[in-house]
């Protein structure tokens, strides 16, 4: 009896290792769904001027998944979009490419440029009252805020055509400023900048940026009060400016003010200079005008703070521009003319 | 027992394999998903003229700095062929605009409006004060479909989207926009209220309760657009003031309805409707009676005020200046700004109203009347007056004495001169002043922000900021 046992749980262990070996055909069909979007008009632009020659890929229309889900955000309007976009490859693609060309780098543009760009209507706001405008994820992702207020200007009864054109023009130089300052981020992230660029203003870093007065940032050697957070958006943020400050980059308007000697100090000599935006912002770097009672006539005057803060400001923007020069074959200042001369042709 | 626990044990090893599996669903999840959305995709484009919903945010005051709006709606849903998005046109008071649409699957069948449109995104769009915009959702979970009725919960905010069958007239949203040009046009006199008959706390036919309906302070955040469908109620119950929350009007193709509705007591008021042949809007509440009263005179009275006025504000060392460059608007500024402030002799460089003046030269109190000062604060001119309070907001003045001063050649000049009496005819008018008030509280004060409208030519009037500590 106790055999027949045996071999009856014996028969069962063995029937029990087959009993369960069922395969199952796999479907044909993916369990998992792409929604496909219907393309419009933009789509193809898209598709045809940024996907096919440069690999990037757009987002414009509302994707709760490439936005934080603890921000309230919504989606830009449709010609708006395709106004930033048409700028993003004038002013921003084809004048990187082309100076990438002229640097000997010609894959730059094409290897280290995001890969997905994402249009956000609205800007994104903060609880501390701030809002932001631009986001970069590893390299890949840039998120571009506030596309709604794209390049718009507030036109008044008594502007001239010439006064419109030229705030149209600041308006698509400032909009600018997220692109080259999340782009930047990718170069310093890829490649690092010296390190003797973290030391010029190390003391001065602090996360309450949003406290400081733009003139008190300048007094310190920095272009912005956000620059002041880390030595990264330091870093990022001369770029940033260097390449939306980029007006008479091709022909340098006269100016009439104090010179400097040949120390860089402010003399209370007269003269004409010829200067760029960008270098007039670099030369009346923390200039103050003051009154002097002996003659009752006003005069600038950099103080000796300033004097520092320009010095440090210099030696910073010198780091930048060798970095670009020498990582990445980008003439920043040679960038400056390109873009000058892809926004006037834009606004024309 | 031990035999009967082996067969116990084969028979479970043979049963435990047993396949007895069966499919709940005769389809794979990717046909049910592509089924689901189809089907809502043909719900909402299968309605010849579209949705209509009445759309009305942030009535559960959750959030204290939100005010309650509200919008209507109609929907046209064009879908994409073989497709589950489209394009979907968006028409209210304000016109129409098209936004692309999609619908998916995430936590349920979702709809989502994929890129904005200005009719609708007005209730959606963040700005640096509502980070979260005014309550509505850009993505909407499809909940049910009950009554022939499409249910919709906001995927982020919770807000609620009920989409309503439209039909041909619904469609047609010019009604719409001639009513709310109607209604606002009708808002062209000084003051805008809900004239209550019955219905509402005690009010009746012979004592009619009277509902301010102002443009809220907070109105100015908005453009023309939308600064216009805002609205507050101002009203006195039971000797109590009351002044409610901003929100918004929702125009309607049935009418007009307060997105936040006055309630007194257990009373409601929520909706007007209008009547064609008296050309008037009336409550369209159950059981309420009334309707909208443009009026150049307050009706809203105020308690009080006439005594704050006579005891403190008047009393005041400036009193109540009459001058035509901020206090005194209408026609008598011009009379006013001809005859006064000027260099000629005798020099009459201020006019108040004053209630407890005390003469420069004798000391001697003169009371109640109009104070004319000259160059210096002691030249003066005092008209004698008689103050009566014919009702809590309703004063009248009256001469009752000789002219006095100190100025010299002024009591001639102000007992002959025709238009610095007309100017005094006009103070002293025998129907009085009705007075209307802003009271805001600041700062451990109350701001009385007042105007004295002339009962006999609302137009001119006088404006005040008194304060009471």
């Amino acid at each position: 009896m106790n055999k027949l046992y045996r071999l009856l749980i014996l028969s069962s262990v063995v029937f029990s290792l087959f009993s369960c070996d069922k395969e199952d055909s796999l479907s044909d069909e993916s369990v998992v769904t792409i929604e496909q979007r219907t393309q419009n008009e933009l789509d193809v632009w898209i598709y045809e001027n940024l996907t096919l020659p440069y690999n990037v890929e757009v987002k414009y229309t509302w994707d709760d998944g490439e936005v934080e889900n603890e921000f309230h955000v919504t989606p830009p309007k449709v010609e708006k979009a395709k106004q930033f976009l048409e700028a993003y490859l004038n002013v921003w693609i084809k004048t990187y490419d082309d100076e990438a060309i002229a640097g000997g780098n010609p894959d730059f543009l094409k290897k280290y440029m995001p890969k997905q760009l994402v249009l956000v209507g609205s800007p994104q706001f903060n609880g501390d009252g701030t809002m932001t405008l631009g986001l970069a994820e590893g390299g890949k992702k840039v998120t571009i805020f506030n596309i709604n207020e794209f390049a718009n200007v507030i036109i008044n009864d008594w502007n001239t055509a010439e006064e419109i054109l030229e705030k149209k023009r600041d308006a698509i130089f400032m909009a600018f400023h997220t692109m080259h300052h999340e782009f930047a981020h990718i170069m310093h992230q890829t490649k690092f900048y010296p390190d003797e660029f973290k030391e010029i203003c190390k003391v001065d870093y602090t996360g309450n940026w949003m406290d400081v007065f733009p003139d008190v940032a300048q007094l310190k050697g920095f272009i912005t009060p956000y620059s002041m957070l880390n030595e990264n958006e330091d870093f990022v943020e001369i770029v940033a400016a260097m390449l939306d400050q980029v007006k008479n980059s091709n022909e340098p308007k006269l100016y009439t003010t104090q010179l400097k000697d040949d120390q860089g100090n402010l003399t209370l000599d007269e003269g004409d200079v010829y200067l760029s935006q960008w270098e007039w912002t670099i030369y009346s770097w923390g200039f103050k005008s003051v009154l002097d009672t002996t003659t009752w006539r006003y005069h600038l005057k950099q103080s000796a703070e300033a004097r520092e803060g320009y010095d440090k400001f210099v030696a910073k923007v010198d780091i930048v521009t060798s970095y670009y020069k020498e990582k990445w074959g980008i003439d920043l200042y040679s960038l400056q003319k390109r873009i000058e001369t892809a926004v006037n042709t834009l606004i024309q | 027992m031990k035999r009967l626990l082996y067969v116990f044990a084969i028979l479970a090893i043979f049963s435990s394999c047993s396949d007895d599996f069966e499919y709940v669903f005769d389809k794979t999840p990717t046909e049910r998903k592509a089924e689901a959305n189809a089907k809502l995709n043909s719900l909402l484009t299968d309605s010849e003229f579209g949705w209509k919903t009445t759309m009305i945010l942030n009535t559960d005051g959750s959030d204290d700095e939100l005010p309650v709006v509200g919008d209507f709606f109609v929907f046209k849903f064009n879908k994409n062929e073989g497709a589950n998005d489209g394009i979907v046109t968006v028409s209210s008071r304000n016109g129409s605009a098209d936004s692309e649409y999609a619908i998916g699957q995430e936590t349920g069948t979702t709809l989502r409006f994929t890129t904005p449109n200005e009719i609708l995104f007005w209730l959606i769009n963040p700005t640096y004060d509502k980070p979260s915009g005014y309550g509505a959702d850009m993505e909407y979970i499809f909940m049910k479909e009950e009554d022939g009725k499409l249910y919709f919960k906001g995927k982020a905010l919770d807000s609620e989207l009920v989409l309503e069958k439209a039909s041909e007239q619904d469609n047609d949203l010019s009604v719409v926009v001639e009513s709310k040009a109607n209604f606002l046009e009708s808002n062209n006199k000084n003051f805008f209220f809900l004239e209550i008959t019955g219905g509402v706390a005690d009010a009746s036919e012979e004592t009619p309760l009277y509902i301010q309906i102002g443009n809220p302070p907070y109105a100015k955040y908005f453009e023309e657009d939308l600064k216009q469908l805002f609205y507050e109620f101002i009203y006195v119950v039971d000797g109590k003031r009351t002044r409610t929350d901003a929100a918004t009007y929702v125009f309607t193709n049935e009418g007009i309805i307060f997105s936040d509705p006055l309630v007194i007591g257990q009373d409601t008021v929520s909706k007007l409707v209008y009547n064609e042949t008296s050309d008037e809007w009336l409550i369209a509440d159950e059981g309420v009676t009334g309707k909208i009263l443009p009026a150049d005179l307050p009706h809203v009275v105020i308690p009080g005020l006439v005594d704050l006025y006579i005891d403190n504000f008047f009393a005041t060392e400036l009193g109540v200046m009459l001058d035509p460059w901020g206090s005194c608007h209408g026609p008598w500024k011009d009379l006013l700004s001809d005859n006064m402030f000027n260099y000629d002799v005798p020099r009459l460089t201020r006019i108040r109203l004053v209630s407890k003046y005390v003469s420069p030269d004798t000391g001697e109190m003169l009371g109640t009347g109009i104070l004319i000062v000259g160059y210096e604060d002691t030249d003066f001119v005092f008209i004698p007056l008689d103050m009566e309070k014919l009702a809590e907001n309703h004063i009248k003045f009256t001469r009752n004495g000789d002219i006095v001063g100190n100025i010299e050649g002024a009591i001639e000049k102000l007992a002959t001169d025709e238009s610095l009496n007309a100017i005094f005819d006009i103070v002293c008018d025998e129907a009085g002043w009705l007075i209307s008030c802003d009271i805001i509280p600041y700062d451990g004060s109350l701001y009385y922000d007042c105007m004295f409208y002339s009962v006999t030519n609302p137009a001119n009037q006088i404006e005040h900021m008194g304060k009471v500590d």
